[in-house]
């Protein structure tokens, strides 16, 4: 998946949520989206938007529900894995059949990764499951993969990929899927009228039960001050992506529940590790404490963050390290270390070494506020140790292709990860031509740890893995990384037993009951 | 017969917009004297707090001082005002009196040019320079400069050629002075005085510019600041701390309305058929 799905991913997070209606019958729940819709189709899903939907309708093998650490049974009851970790058996439920009554079977998961890695299907997902050699049915309800080496996330791959039914994508095809979709979910699709609303019904056929709300209608309100205001006054039942202002005064008004969820991303200075400017690994150091991560979280985000000390956030508590190098505000120590790494004071007040000027600058997304707001201090934070920092506002676009090419010096984002360990697409040195390294952060020990947890399929022994990984990656300040954003919504109070999945999942609105 | 200044003096808002101006520049140059705090340190935990005694305007929503910013903010807001009206003066004079003294091709080449110019909207033209060059004071400044010329030159082509028809021109012709001679010397001098109230009008025009680039971010650059940028800051605070937009933005409008009095009454000064009349 490509940055603009990490960067939707990290949009939808702060805006998935869901609305009751409360000008419509208590029957109705409607959900404030910050995007239209793309592809609903499960093998092509790269958004959260998308995915908030989908996921809906369809259903994976396997699924993260309430916890980070426990994969909930959906389509799939049972899972083994063989000793030799080369293929995995998956028993399926039984009695489940599709919106349009068909019955379910194994023939469908195995269209659907046979489809996922097809070519010809241009999934960009594909390389993620490359490692699927190939798959087979003994019996209808029973499916085997067979792996090219032993893969530790395995079930976290499974459970990103929602099963479509056979008999239907391959009639209908796959584009122009949307407003066809077929699935073994909760919910069913109605209509899609584009930019407008997407409708689902209650599929009154789910093996789980028929849920409690009739519909469910999806509205895109891109403006997150527009979105607080439709829940205040009731025309959605849930939004989410909330500023911490508009979320306090929503709060205020006494119809709607505040729903905080605590997201696996990870915002962070990124420095170009390629760059000659960063190779001192006491330089980049003295940049983690020369900026403070804990006055950005209580400032700039209003509390709405965790203070990070890498790319696995604490609500991660299973794959999470605490014991490694933090870096908290001090000034006196980047001096220092900066004075450690040859860089003097210069008549301006700013660093220089052999002639140069320590200057960068860093690129950041324009319009984003809480963003500028955090970049002015640390330029300001910076100055006070002697570097100059510049900003450099840029369009989406532009951005997109200054990252793609890896063109800067700096750039500040933020990445959500899934919730396994493995953060190969991240931090493996391989992932900076092909991947999101945006870090362009290159480490052989972390090389070899990260191909080494993929192949691990102990969890205890993966553990040691990514937590000698987390250590490495805070030693080396591959990142300055500040903090896991917290993701500020609220529900209708006519409305109860919204949660939000963990980060990257979807809602689950199949729970979502009417009060009374 | 009263001199120029004294007839704008007696034109009572242009007195009230050249005080205004001067207050500005004073208050411009004077910015290190008289900002109370420096403008880029931050308080981050004293966010959009509104005015105190410390931060008289307020503070921005990295706590830092409004009123200090805004000192500073009008040396960049101005000098980019004059500076590049200065710069399209210039090369407007320059393109204006090639054009209006020497026609033939010349003219109708550079006229060319300027339609070009004119059919482009000037934003527009201006944003897509900064975006190529890259937005910095220098490159907003020559920029702006460089794309409103086209005014003057009009202005200027047609003084001229209604002035070069004029018999002292022709007595100076006659008498063997060169071209140059009779444009800088007989001819350049007559068309001034459009041009002067113009250039009043453009300042006005060329910070509202300036601050409409810095608004889209593509003006003064942290942790520099314009009275554009602290308005374009302010903005997504309107409603829970309008004190962050509203302080720039009436400097904003102080400074334009201001120009444009003194524009007004430059005008009516210099008017030659009211020295005639008098």
């Amino acid at each position: 998946m490509k940055r603009l799905v990490v960067l939707l991913i990290a949009l939808s997070l702060l805006l998935t949520g869901c609305g009751g209606g409360g000008a419509k019958t208590s029957d109705t729940f409607i959900y404030a989206l910050d995007a239209d819709i793309v592809n609903l189709l499960p093998v092509k899903l790269t958004n959260v938007v998308s995915t908030t939907v989908s996921t809906q309708i369809h259903e994976p093998l396997v699924k993260y529900e309430d916890t980070y650490d426990e994969f909930v049974p959906k389509l799939a009851t049972e899972w083994s894995m063989d000793p030799s970790g080369l293929s995995w058996t998956f028993k399926l439920r039984t009695g489940v059949t599709w919106h349009d009554g068909e019955p379910f079977t194994s023939e469908d998961v195995k269209y659907t990764y046979e489809t996922l890695l097809d070519p010809a299907t241009k999934s960009v997902r594909r390389a993620n499951y490359q490692i699927i050699k190939s798959i087979e049915t003994p019996d209808e309800h029973t499916v085997v993969f067979h792996l090219s080496e032993p893969h530790g996330p395995f079930l976290d791959k499974m459970s990103q990929v929602p099963i479509m039914a056979k008999h239907h994508v391959s009639k209908v095809g796959l584009d122009d899927y949307n407003s066809k979709a077929i699935g073994t979910g909760p919910f069913m699709m109605v209509e899609w009228i584009p930019d407008d609303h997407v409708t689902l019904k209650a599929n009154p056929n789910y093996w789980g039960g028929k849920p409690a709300i009739e519909n469910v209608i999806f509205k895109p309100i891109p403006e997150a001050s527009v979105r607080a205001m439709a829940l205040q006054k009731g025309e959605v039942h849930f939004a989410s992506g909330l500023t911490a202002e508009d979320f306090e005064k929503v709060l205020d008004k006494g119809n709607v529940q505040g729903i905080v969820v605590d997201s696996l991303a990870f915002a962070y200075f990124g420095h170009n590790n390629r760059n000659p400017l960063f190779a001192d690994k006491r330089v980049r150091q003295a940049l983690a404490y020369a900026i403070d991560g804990e006055s950005i979280v209580n400032d700039v985000r209003k509390g709405a963050a965790i203070v990070s000390v890498g790319p696995i956030s604490p609500t991660n508590a299973v794959w999470f390290n605490p014991n490694v190098k933090q870096y908290p505000y001090d000034p006196e120590k980047a001096k220092e270390l900066l004075a450690q790494a040859g860089w003097q004071v210069g008549s301006d007040g700013f660093l220089t070494k052999d002639g140069k000027t320590f200057s960068f600058s860093v690129i950041l997304a324009a319009g984003d506020e809480v963003m500028r707001n955090q970049a002015v201090l640390i330029q300001k934070w910076l100055k006070d140790v002697g570097v100059d920092l510049k900003l450099e506002f840029l369009d989406w676009s532009v951005m997109n292709d200054r990252l793609d090419n890896r063109e800067y010096e700096a750039m500040m984002l933020s990445m959500t990860p899934s919730p396994d360990p493995d953060q190969f697409n991240y931090w493996h040195s391989t992932a900076i031509d092909n991947g999101f390294n945006d870090w362009c952060y290159s480490n052989v020990q972390v090389d070899r740890l990260l191909e080494q947890g993929r192949r691990e399929t102990d969890p205890a022994a993966r553990k040691a893995i990514y937590d000698e990984v987390q250590a490495i990656l805070a030693e080396d300040v591959a990142a300055v990384f500040l903090y896991h954003p917290k993701v500020l919504g609220g529900l209708n109070k006519n409305f109860t037993g919204m949660t939000e999945g963990p980060a990257g999942q979807a809602p689950l609105l199949y729970k979502v009951k009417p009060v009374k | 017969m009263p001199s120029v200044l004294q007839r704008l003096f007696q034109h009572k808002l242009a007195t009230v917009g050249a005080i205004v101006l001067l207050l500005l520049v004073f208050a411009a140059l004077f910015a290190p004297w008289l900002a109370p705090n420096n403008p880029e340190d931050v308080h981050p935990e004293a966010s959009l707090r509104g005015p105190s005694r410390q931060f008289p305007l307020g503070q921005d929503p990295s706590g830092r001082c409004i009123l200090s910013r805004m000192l500073y903010g009008a040396r960049a807001s101005l000098s980019v005002g004059f500076l590049a009206g200065v710069i399209s003066l210039g090369v407007g004079i320059i393109m204006g009196s090639l054009a209006g003294y020497f026609g033939g091709w010349v003219d109708l080449l550079i006229m060319r040019v300027a339609e070009v110019f004119m059919t482009i909207p000037q934003f527009l033209l201006v944003i897509a320079a900064v975006a190529i060059v890259g937005p910095s004071f220098t490159s907003v400044l020559v920029i702006i400069g460089l794309s409103s010329w086209t005014g003057y030159a009009r202005v200027l082509r047609g003084e001229i050629l209604s002035i070069k028809q004029k018999p002292f021109v022709e007595a100076a012709r006659a008498y063997g002075s060169s071209s140059w001679r009779i444009l800088l010397r007989h001819v350049l001098p007559n068309c001034l005085s459009p041009l002067i109230v113009m250039v009043t009008l453009n300042v006005a025009s060329v910070i509202l510019l300036e601050s409409s680039l810095s608004f889209l971010g593509f003006g003064i650059q942290e942790p520099q600041a314009s009275w554009g940028s602290i308005l374009s800051q302010g903005r997504a605070y309107f409603q829970s701390a309008p004190h962050v937009a509203t302080f720039p933005g009436i400097a904003i409008m102080l400074a334009v309305l201001a120009f444009n009095l003194l524009g007004d009454g430059l005008r009516d000064a210099l008017d030659p058929k009211l020295v005639e009349g008098e």
